[in-house]
């Protein structure tokens, strides 16, 4: 099961909540977010996650994260498994996370260049003066010039905030980045920037990236393989070409089928009645 | 001091013909909400309206409050994008869908849930009579959008104004809720203003497309001609907004 290549092994990862308890507190109604999930990425990959809402997408990125702890199975690190709740700092700065909704992952009440290099003033990496410095290189890595470094998030557009939330994931240097839906809050245009931002910063760098979507397109876009998750399970796992051109299962159909398009004829053509 | 809002020469005809599905596509701040909400005449406090807006052949700009009021809702219904704070919390669907007709329309509260009900039920709600007993927060996305629908077309309005009513659902979702509208408007006869940033969600619903950036419409066409040969830049760029890849990526050796 295990190979040395493997930067993260998902193993057959179960994930239950509890939904109801009785007068007594005991359990009593169960919900399965994730049911015998096993994946695994190698260095610098791009692995999609796609669903739809309650698909247990987010779920299985939070227990990636830690911030859930499987009721089932492991995940593995570099080999080593990790733990839920609080990491050694070290397996913390190596895996970092992208929210969805960057007005709430920023702290209103820090300068941008503060939440951005953050993570050098927990770890003890730097000192104030050259933290400072490293948020305006990381803020230049993201296309943001040195006079965002003394504003507050408010301040910033959806746009500007998720290129600050991705430069904040950069400074400790990870080899992982979990995007939990990074561009859904945005409009068309600004996704597609951030999504070449995405593109370029990983090529570049050469970071794996784990990418929960409900997007195919957004998923192709980025990824090289996609897995399809539904109730909890995946459905398929392919290259996201293949997922894209002949997915398999009914559903990762269904869900190519609803992925807005601009290009195909057939739907053009249905449309532009006399 | 410049007005805070302008809208000049957005034609927008509904005409010659059958009604029509246009679409209004541009990004945050390109001021087409702002023209929604200009035809309802409910803008912001501070922003005035130069040039005109006729509706079936009224002048809305000329109109006095009591005659807009009679406008809203009946003749021009209105779906916005955010159905959990378009709709109140504390109130069941059902009461929310009715009241309307009970207090503006003066129908029997009996005939009022009934004529909810069928129009839940026209807009594919498979379990009605519990969607009408249900609080918002009890629905998914994709219901609560789907009671907004039933709420625009339940008095029959000539036009509907619906301001990015997909942008917060899942692309499946999204799909469903734009088929309905797309097939109720049909069936109908209703016309329908589709505000969106997405391209794509236009090309799913509209029979012509308005452009607008920065409060001005900068391309308008038909559906098919927009999206083949676009004149304008901008439109260009909304269309190469559209995650499409060319070359795909291959998965890297070694990956399972």
């Amino acid at each position: 099961m295990t190979s040395g290549a493997n930067l993260l092994e998902i193993e057959d990862v179960s994930v239950r909540f509890v939904r109801k308890r009785d007068v007594l507190g005991r359990p009593r109604a169960f919900v399965d977010a994730v049911e015998n999930v096993s994946l695994s990425l190698v260095r610098g990959e791009c692995l999609g996650i796609v669903g739809e809402s309650g698909s247990g997408k987010s779920t299985l990125a939070a227990t990636v994260a830690g911030l859930v702890a499987p009721t089932n199975g492991r995940v593995r690190y570099r080999g080593r498994q990790l733990r839920s709740g609080r990491r050694s700092p070290e397996e913390a700065r190596k895996i970092q996370i992208v929210f969805q909704d960057p007005a709430g992952s920023l702290d209103p009440r820090m300068h941008i260049w503060e939440s951005v290099s953050e993570g050098l003033l927990i770890c003890r990496l730097a000192k104030r003066a050259a933290r400072r410095e490293r948020a305006a290189q990381l803020l230049e890595t993201v296309g943001l010039g040195a006079e965002f470094l003394d504003r507050f998030p408010h301040a910033l557009s959806g746009g500007q905030r998720q290129r600050v939330a991705i430069a904040r994931a950069l400074a400790l240097e990870p080899e992982l980045i979990l995007l939990d839906e990074p561009t859904s809050a945005l409009d068309m245009t600004v996704q597609a920037q951030v999504l070449n931002l995405l593109l370029d910063v990983q090529t570049r760098s050469g970071i794996a990236l784990l990418l929960i979507t409900h997007d195919m397109a957004v998923a192709n876009f980025l990824c090289h393989r996609i897995a399809v998750m539904r109730g909890g399970r995946i459905i398929e796992l392919g290259p996201a070409s293949q997922i894209m051109s002949a997915p398999r299962s009914e559903y990762a159909r269904a869900l190519v089928a609803a992925t807005p398009r601009v290009n195909t004829d057939a739907e053009t053509t249905e449309n532009g009645d006399p | 001091m410049n007005p805070l809002l302008e809208i000049r020469d957005l034609h927008v005809s509904f005409a010659s013909g059958p009604p029509e599905i246009a679409g209004l596509v541009g990004e945050s701040g390109s001021g087409k909400s702002m023209t929604a909400l200009s035809v309802l005449r409910l803008l912001p406090r501070g922003a005035r309206i130069k040039g005109s807006l006729s509706f079936d052949g009224a002048d809305l700009l000329g109109l006095q409050e009591p005659a807009i009021v009679h406008l809203r809702g009946r003749e021009i219904a209105y779906i916005p994008q955010e159905p959990m704070s378009a709709l109140n919390p504390t109130l069941r669907t059902g009461a929310q869908l009715a009241m309307p007709l009970m207090v503006v329309d003066r129908v029997t509260k009996s005939e009022a849930w009934t004529r909810a009900r069928e129009t839940l039920e026209a807009m594919l709600v498979s379990d009605p009579a519990r969607v009408l007993d249900s609080y918002p927060f009890e629905l998914s996305g994709g219901l609560r959008q789907r009671i907004l629908l039933a709420n625009a077309f339940l008095r029959g309005p000539k036009l509907i104004l619906a301001d990015e009513p997909t942008t917060a659902l899942d692309v499946t979702v999204q799909a469903e809720v734009l088929g309905i509208l797309k097939s109720r408007a049909r069936e109908r006869g209703t016309a329908v203003l589709f505000i969106t940033h997405n391209m794509g969600a236009a090309n799913m619903l509209c029979d012509s497309i308005h452009v607008m950036q920065n409060g001005v419409v900068v391309e308008s066409g038909r559906t098919i001609d927009v999206l083949r040969r676009p004149r304008n830049n901008y439109t260009q760029r909304l269309l190469d907004s559209l995650p499409e890849r060319a070359v795909p990526r291959h998965p890297i050796a070694g990956a399972r």
